[in-house]
């Protein structure tokens, strides 16, 4: 039993030598002549050399410029100019320029705004420290009589001969 | 007029331009070793069809690449190289394993012996590709060419420029793993 192991052990110790190699398939002539035709087409086709759209400079470029562009429009759209930069400069208004504005504007006044402030339509005095129009309107700073000139009557006439309807309330000071 | 093939230097020298010599020494490469690849990728897919597709990919790889390769070898065994890659990834990218669903087996048995149990031609031929394939490159390639083609080592060495001594020794090793392999095979 020993013998007949080692034997069997010997023998596979040496299996290639008991194996028969087959040979392989070779096609004929024909076939490889045909397949070397085939495979040089297809090789020298592709020597033409195709640059990827991408891969154009001038692509690239335009590109480029354009990200630049779209950022920096980008850039100044998002930028918010503070209030306090588009402030207007009343420090530099004299009183004669108010008068003179409101005198050129006085249309774009509302009849009800000046019937109801008639009595005590203020003259006051630009200052330095006013920033926006908002401070303007309702600054409490030193007032003079910016219509001392004007009677009240002169105004009523105004606003007859403008057809200004006005509440009578507003003109009697209620 | 048929132009005789230079030697290998020259071949590589030419492959390596960009001109009409480029493609005269593609050419000289499908003729004197397209023959050889076809056989090895065949032993391994043991299928004409896919071997023809797979044996025209890795020649066009070999016209691709032609400027990666660097005279580091034998010109023949980075094709070699190229051939055995693009065979793998194909079998495996199929989900065939090498000598899988065979029409032909490489291999059979001399005699019917019971030292191999029931084992069928097929199977063992199966376990040899396995085992071969385990095998580091150049011992695989000595391998093939001596036991399967009967190559004698000076014509091996030719194609992979190897020493007759060091190619002896590379058989030698290739021969003992697979042989272990296959015991193991039988007996397991």
């Amino acid at each position: 039993m020993e013998v007949h192991q080692s034997n069997v052990n010997k023998k596979q110790e040496h299996i290639l030598d008991e194996l028969n190699v087959r040979q392989t398939p070779i096609p004929n002539e024909d076939f490889f002549a045909q397949m070397k035709s085939v495979v040089q087409e297809k090789a020298f086709k592709q020597e033409v050399k195709i640059v990827p759209f991408y891969k154009k400079w001038h692509i690239m470029v335009a590109a480029a410029a354009s990200i630049v562009l779209i950022i920096s429009v980008a850039l100044r759209s998002g930028e918010t100019v503070p209030i306090e930069h588009q402030k207007p400069d009343f420090a530099s208004l004299t009183k004669e320029d108010v008068i003179h504005y409101v005198e050129n504007n006085l249309p774009e006044f509302e009849a009800e705004q000046l019937a109801e402030h008639i009595q005590n339509i203020p003259v006051w005095e630009v200052q330095k420290e006013i920033t926006t129009s908002k401070d303007l309107a309702q600054t409490t700073s030193k007032k003079q009589d910016l219509f001392k000139q004007i009677d009240r009557e002169d105004v009523l006439d105004y606003l007859e001969e403008e057809l200004i309807d006005v509440d009578e309330d507003l003109l009697l000071g209620s | 007029m048929h132009q005789e093939i230079p030697d290998e230097a020259t071949i590589v020298q030419y492959l390596h331009r960009e001109d009409a010599k480029a493609k005269l020494a593609f050419g000289w490469v499908i003729d004197l070793h397209s023959k050889r690849l076809y056989a090895t990728i065949r032993k391994w897919t043991r299928n004409h069809e896919l071997t023809n597709d797979i044996l025209q990919e890795v020649l066009l790889k070999i016209w691709k690449n032609r400027q990666q390769f660097q005279g580091n070898s034998a010109l023949f065994s980075w094709m070699y190289r190229i051939a055995y890659n693009e065979t793998i990834h194909t079998l495996r990218k199929e989900k065939k394993h090498m000598a899988a669903d065979i029409d032909l087996p490489i291999v059979s048995f001399q005699h019917q012996s019971e030292h191999f149990g029931k084992i069928t031609p097929e199977e063992i031929s199966t376990w040899l590709m396995e085992a071969i394939e385990t095998l580091p490159e150049k011992q695989r390639l000595v391998f093939e060419y001596k036991y399967f083609e009967d190559m004698k080592y000076e014509a091996i060495a030719q194609l992979t420029g190897g020493s007759v001594g060091g190619l002896k020794a590379n058989y030698f090793h290739a021969v003992a793993k697979i042989e272990l392999f296959l015991k193991f095979k039988l007996n397991h």
